[in-house]
């Protein structure tokens, strides 16, 4: 393969970045931006969602819950018996990692020897090292931020709500997964892992800072071979049904207040990520109109005391999945309910006015724009655009010609009765 | 190396800072007035702040409020509500776009100070020129929520328990929000009369960070802020900042129904931002937890021992503490206290390799830098330092970082007294409704 390159410009943000297909396979964004921090992401389109996928031989291979996170965990140990973090630590930059449903990514900031720390991101992601040993030494640590996770009321409503909306599906799944899931995952199974999804062409590398694209690009030249051919790891996501698992999901912990969130599944995910994008767009402006600090919604039961400042709405889609969510802390969540599907009857019956619409759009688009001042934001973003093949400078456009037509389009569309879900945490006390 | 990052104070307003930036797409402006803290005002200070961002006499909602600032860009207006030391520092800050990334005619700045004037000197009254009962009715209830939901994260609420601890009767150990009971008695009348207290006393210190002309930015202010004040005169605020002293060593243990345990522990180190050792006692703190995956007890509590999956510290400059906490198995508490010892004993001794000591003043200095990369972290430094009556360049901070040596650190060490330690013991409720066996159907 051949090393070829983009560049993109937004005269909207004025910002550029440089987006190269490597000859080993890895897409690199680049942005350079005269701020101090360089951050750099290298990531995997491997999350807690890839739980079976076709081998290369064509056989099918399931995986454990949470063996995407565990991985994790076990890709800073070296050979020579020193961690990663120690060698970003020496060369005066953090690093840490994370995993997402659809992905997992590393990742470091530095002020200095930013070329030194590509070396080591780019090396330690491409060279496992990991022994029976050192598997199971990390298995207590994981069980601990799987008891913590579970001791979250916010994280626990959530996850409540997406087994609601998903059922039997991995997104119902911790992202660590269970003591009981991980109890089962080896040293073998987190290479099998490794092998199958972290191969160049299924990798992205996200740099933002003070850096040129030749300094990274010598760096990756130096470190990954050019490969006759791309590999991409045939991924066996789940389908998107229609129809939710369970209407109610209730549970109690330690809380001061009844803690919701209500989901509504949108069943109209299309394959093209451009179309996702439009739809996330333009679901991310009647948000803004329907459940921010200066909507009716929200402002009518803040008055009422029915909703706290904690209340936002958001919505969320990928590949193979997309949903509405809501969330807050109610003495009363099923009266916030009933008002809800009161108002969303009125906003149907009145229409979006072009007074909000022109709000949201100025809200959202100065979002998009204050991204843009952080190196680390830019660096995200590029990365979960290029994860789709997309371009980041893409979206405030998109942002801009959201329509009237489209916003009142997906009224009617995302708040269905029979695609909701509720996840309630109610305090212990409650209930006894 | 940037170190043209040094505010200067305004000459036709004394009570401004001004950084001149062109870093960023956004501008920061901070306004704050500098309060000693009482702990009968403080949360009657704190409900004040919320009361008044309710509605005032052109903006009579939050919701009238809310709009105003989305259509000027999306501009963010901020309470300012925290504590340096044992002062109190309430105010706001707005955050807007600057010129490149608006269309022509579009000045945010002078109208969103206009809103913060609304909030600040007028707001909505009644008929007898009190604070709307409702608003401030509302705002009880929800500041007592406030309160009562410390305990939905319960790392957080044992850091809270332990810091309370510490503090015992030292002004910053009052809670910002008050307690549940306090808060029952404010009436309408009360709240107002300390509204007017309030503003009477307010003597701001304004703290611009961004592209507009300097000029700009002073006849904002004059046009507003200092046009409501009047030709009161104004002080630079000046604190008087000390130490926490280290107390006999104290435990205490409350048990929760959660999965996990959270152990917080108080240092008392004796040492401020100012002192001659405040940097070491940085890189003391570096050394033994703060965030670093090098540091001695992550690498012997989580990696050797894997006995916790978080654990961090944080050294509060204005009152000379360390705070420890960690999330780990109620089984674990003893040998986990035991190593936090046993590495506290060997800072002291000074068995520090050239590596760890290195590693942590690196990871101190980068932090110091990346401060220029936030309107927001550049206004929380020099404004800090500004209430110490210090003016610290950034690269000087991190120069004096870097050249901490290992006996400055074991002369740091010599002051860390161990004093308050907090348990939070989990008690297993009930089951999730989670089934741990279930195969998901892919």
């Amino acid at each position: 393969m051949k090393t070829t390159k983009a560049i993109y410009n937004s005269p909207l943000l004025g910002e550029t970045y440089t987006k190269i297909q490597h000859k080993s396979g890895l897409t690199i964004c680049i942005c350079t931006k005269e701020l101090t921090t360089t951050y750099a992401f290298l990531a995997a389109k491997c999350g807690s969602l890839d739980r079976k996928a076709r081998l290369f031989d064509g056989r099918v291979r399931s995986f454990p819950a949470g063996i995407a996170h565990y991985l994790e965990h076990k890709l800073f140990d070296n050979e020579n018996g020193e961690d990663s973090f120690a060698a970003f630590s020496a060369l005066g930059a953090d690093s840490n990692a994370f995993t997402s449903y659809t992905h997992t990514a590393y990742f470091f900031s530095a002020t200095q020897n930013q070329k030194k720390c590509l070396k080591e991101l780019l090396h330690f992601v491409t060279h496992p090292y990991f022994t029976k040993a050192t598997v199971e030494k990390e298995r207590g640590i994981i069980e601990e931020e799987i008891k913590m996770d579970r001791d979250l009321p916010w994280d626990r409503a959530f996850q409540n709500l997406l087994t609601g909306l998903y059922g039997r599906h991995p997104l119902s799944d911790e992202i660590c997964g269970s003591a009981a899931s991980i109890a089962t995952i080896t040293h073998r199974k987190l290479y099998d892992f490794y092998r199958l999804f972290y191969t160049p062409s299924n990798m992205i590398l996200s740099v933002a800072g003070p850096i040129e694209v030749k300094d990274v690009l010598s760096v990756v030249d130096r470190l990954l071979p050019s490969q006759p051919e791309t590999t991409i790891p045939h991924r066996l996501l789940p389908r998107n049904s229609k129809t939710v698992a369970h209407e109610r999901i209730e549970e109690t912990m330690q809380v001061a207040k009844p803690i919701f969130y209500l989901g509504f599944r949108d069943a109209k995910v299309s394959r093209d990520p451009l179309e996702r994008l439009q739809r996330d767009a333009a679901a991310s402006v009647l948000n803004e109109i329907l459940f921010s600090k200066s909507g009716d919604f929200y402002n009518t039961l803040f008055e009422e005391n029915l909703l706290t400042p904690a209340f936002s709405g958001g919505y969320s889609i990928e590949d193979g999945f997309a949903f509405n969510s809501l969330s807050g802390e109610s003495d009363a969540p099923d009266e916030v309910v009933a008002r809800l599907f009161a108002y969303l009857e009125k906003m149907k019956r009145d229409g979006i006015s072009e007074e909000d619409l022109e709000r949201s759009r100025r809200v959202l688009y100065a979002d998009e724009v204050r991204a843009y001042d952080s190196t680390e934001e830019i660096a995200l973003q590029m990365l979960s655009f290029a994860m789709d093949g997309l371009d980041p400078f893409l979206y405030p456009q998109l942002i801009r010609k959201v329509s009237k037509k489209e916003v009142e389009r997906l009224l009617y569309e995302l708040f269905c009765k029979e695609s909701m879900s509720l996840s309630i945490i109610r305090p212990t006390k409650e209930r006894s | 190396m940037e170190s043209l990052l040094i505010p200067q104070r305004s000459a036709s307003i004394p009570a401004l800072s001004f950084l001149e930036t062109r870093r960023f797409k956004t501008e920061y402006l901070s306004i704050s007035a500098v309060r000693p803290i009482r702990a009968e005002e403080v949360p009657l200070t704190s409900l004040l702040l919320s009361v008044l961002r309710r509605g005032t006499e052109r903006y009579p909602s939050l919701q009238a409020i809310n709009r105003r600032l989305d259509g000027l860009f999306g501009t963010e207006l901020s309470i300012r509500n925290f504590y340096r030391g044992d002062y109190q520092v309430v105010g706001f800050s707005l955050d807007f776009l600057n010129a490149a990334h608006l269309p022509d005619g579009v000045f945010p700045l002078r109208e969103a100070l206009d809103v913060i004037c609304q909030i600040f000197f007028h707001p909505l009254l009644d008929e007898n020129g009190l604070l709307l009962a409702s608003y401030v009715e509302d705002e009880k209830r929800y500041q007592q929520s406030i309160i009562r939901s410390i305990k939905n994260n319960p790392s957080g609420y044992a850091s809270d328990r332990c810091q309370a601890l510490f503090y015992g009767d030292k002004p910053c150990g009052a809670p910002i929000y008050g307690r549940v009971e306090d808060l029952e008695k404010v009436t309408p009348e009360l709240l107002t009369a300390h509204w007017k207290k309030v503003v009477s006393e307010f003597s701001p210190e304004c703290f611009f960070v961004g592209s507009l002309p300097q000029d700009e930015v002073e006849d904002a202010l004059q046009k507003t802020l200092f046009c409501e004040l009047g030709d009161r005169a104004f002080q630079k605020p000046l604190c008087s900042f000390s130490p926490v002293q280290a107390r006999t060593a104290e435990a205490y243990e409350e048990s929760f129904p959660a999965n996990q345990s959270h152990l917080a522990i108080a240092l008392a180190t004796g040492t401020i931002l100012g002192d001659s050792d405040y940097y070491a006692m940085q890189v003391y703190n570096e050394l033994l937890l703060g965030v670093s995956p090098v540091s001695k007890l992550f690498l012997n509590l989580r990696e050797k021992q894997s006995l916790c999956y978080s654990c961090a510290s944080y050294y509060r400059p204005f009152n000379g503490a360390i705070f420890l906490r960690i999330g780990l198995a109620a089984s674990c508490r003893e040998r986990a206290e035991n190593e936090i010892r046993r590495q506290m004993e060997e800072l002291a001794k000074g068995h520090i390799s050239a590596f760890e000591l290195e590693a942590a003043k690196r990871s101190l200095a980068t932090s110091f830098l990346a401060i220029e990369d936030s309107p927001e972290a550049l206004e929380n430094y020099f404004f800090g330092r500004t209430l110490a009556g210090l003016s610290i360049p950034l690269a000087e901070s991190r120069e004096k970082i870097l050249s901490v040596t290992r006996e400055d650190v074991i002369r740091a060490a010599g002051k860390v007294v161990w004093t308050t330690a907090f348990f939070l013991a989990e008690t297993p409720g009930e089951e999730g409704t989670f089934d741990e066996n279930d195969e998901s159907d892919l």
